[in-house]
């Protein structure tokens, strides 16, 4: 697991209060209970907040699953 | 009686054609399908100035965005967006804005699917950016074929400008058998849907009310607006989902993919859940560009440290806003705010079970079969009482 993806697990757990996620580069809303389209804004921004990033309506619009995030967040800090 | 216009007439001749010269991998296929789109748009036309503003309607906001790309400016997008709703609304006849300010309509008429084509235009100035990078096919023709849809040119899908272009340009398969009856078969319910249930849907509802006005009584009144509510919002269902059973299996026949529209939304739990099953293309695109630019705005400036607050004041004014978009007077605006209520109980009730209950009891509140029917009657009674003030003046019988 590449260390975006480590900090990214930290993020989720703590968000979604739950210490089994277990993210891959598969994972999408449906595979993660309580993520849906009323709480992805708030994973989000405490991902920006985390990684000192900002994202596009359209970036965010676009992201099919977790490794597509972690792959924008390395291209934004890279 | 049953009667058809001559304009639906036409439409069927225009659905029933199509397949047999747009199922087909050729070259010419973009350009008969502007010839078709094209056609049916100018037909809908009522006068020679109508189609010079909706023609500009439809360039100007192509030309502005590639000029903008292509000088890099900044602030484009709000600044052309802001000018386009304005415009909207002025071409919309929205009385309660432009009464207030005394500007007098130049224009008498108002455009066919003009609401929709706001929709997929904002999409595609959004998308811009991203659609030139990733390079998706950005061509006028493309963009106007993505407009002008005849299947989507009256009340959607909203199909997004990537997800038509893909679509398009997909490879073609010849239709089996299987194709033909599916697609004659969901076309045929459509039909039945629009022509004989809702026909008799709307007909008990402008009976029941009509007669609001003769009860003296509160009890039956209230009696009779619930019957009017129960029959006002079959036919709403009924005439919508039927429209988009028959565009969506005619586009099939041709060879194009139609977003689904409805989900059985009548088995929604909750109001937040009916909005994921009821004219979905519009929940998501409203989900994309009014909720959440409007909750991540909120939530990183003046509610950062409510982020509950912020939800709740993002999903009211969402709903509030859609509710605008159905139509131009008060009862779309009061339709809008019981919708932005229903959804912030909805989401509060949720959120302050996450906090107060453990997650297995969350769990099996959720799927416990008394929660499930109680959920599905208290929120198709209230869509029901709400949707009533979609297409009649409720509000006047108050006056």
């Amino acid at each position: 697991m590449t260390e975006t993806m480590t900090k990214l697990q930290d993020i989720f757990r703590d968000f979604f209060d739950d210490e089994d996620i277990v993210l891959t580069d598969e994972t999408t809303a449906d595979d993660i209970d309580g993520w849906d389209s009323l709480t992805h804004v708030q994973l989000i921004v405490a991902v920006e907040k985390a990684f000192s990033v900002k994202f596009s309506t359209v970036e965010v619009m676009k992201l099919k699953n977790v490794g597509e995030f972690a792959a924008l967040i390395e291209k934004k800090t890279a | 009686m049953i009667t058809l216009s001559t304009d639906s007439v036409f439409y069927i001749a225009i659905l029933l054609m199509a397949p047999l010269i747009l199922r087909n991998n050729s070259h010419a296929r973009r350009y008969i399908f502007l010839v078709l789109n094209l056609t049916v748009f100018i037909v809908s036309m009522k006068e020679i100035t109508q189609l010079i503003v909706a023609a500009l309607w439809l360039i100007l906001p192509y030309l502005i965005t590639k000029l903008a790309d292509k000088k890099s400016l900044k602030n484009w997008r709000p600044a052309t967006i802001t000018v386009m709703v304005a415009c909207f609304a002025y071409l919309m006849h929205y009385d309660a804005v432009f009464n207030t300010l005394h500007i007098p309509y130049v224009f008498p008429w108002r455009i066919l699917g003009l609401s929709y084509f706001l929709f997929r235009q904002i999409d595609f100035i959004m998308q811009y950016e991203y659609l030139r990078e990733t390079e998706v096919r950005l061509t006028f023709l493309d963009y106007i074929n993505h407009l002008l849809n005849f299947y989507t040119l009256l009340a959607g899908p909203i199909l997004r400008y990537e997800e038509f272009v893909t679509d398009f340009y997909s490879s073609v398969k010849p239709l089996t058998k299987q194709d033909i009856f599916g697609g004659l078969n969901r076309a045929l319910n459509g039909y039945l849907k629009i022509y004989v249930v809702s026909a008799i849907m709307s007909y008990h509802a402008s009976y029941w009310f009509n007669g609001l006005k003769n009860h003296s009584n509160i009890i039956t009144t209230a009696g009779a607006f619930f019957l009017f509510a129960f029959f006002n919002c079959w036919y709403i269902y009924f005439n919508f989902s039927g429209y988009c059973d028959i565009v969506n299996s005619f586009a099939s026949l041709a060879g194009l993919t139609l977003h689904e529209n409805f989900n059985r939304p009548y088995l929604a739990a909750s109001v937040a859940e009916f909005w994921n099953r009821h004219h979905i293309t519009l929940s998501e695109w409203i989900r994309d560009y009014l909720y959440s630019p409007m909750f991540k705005a909120l939530l990183t400036g003046p509610c950062s440290k409510n982020a509950a607050f912020g939800q709740y004041i993002a999903l009211f004014l969402t709903f509030t806003i859609a509710g605008i978009w159905h139509g131009t007077d008060g009862n779309y605006l009061t339709y809008g705010l019981f919708q932005g209520l229903g959804i912030v109980v909805a989401t509060s009730f949720k959120s302050w079970r996450k906090k107060h209950w453990p997650k297995e009891k969350n769990k099996a509140w959720e799927k416990d079969i008394r929660v499930l029917t109680a959920g599905r009657i208290i929120t198709w009674s209230y869509i029901s009482l709400t949707f009533s003030f979609v297409g009649y003046d409720v509000l006047g019988l108050l006056r």
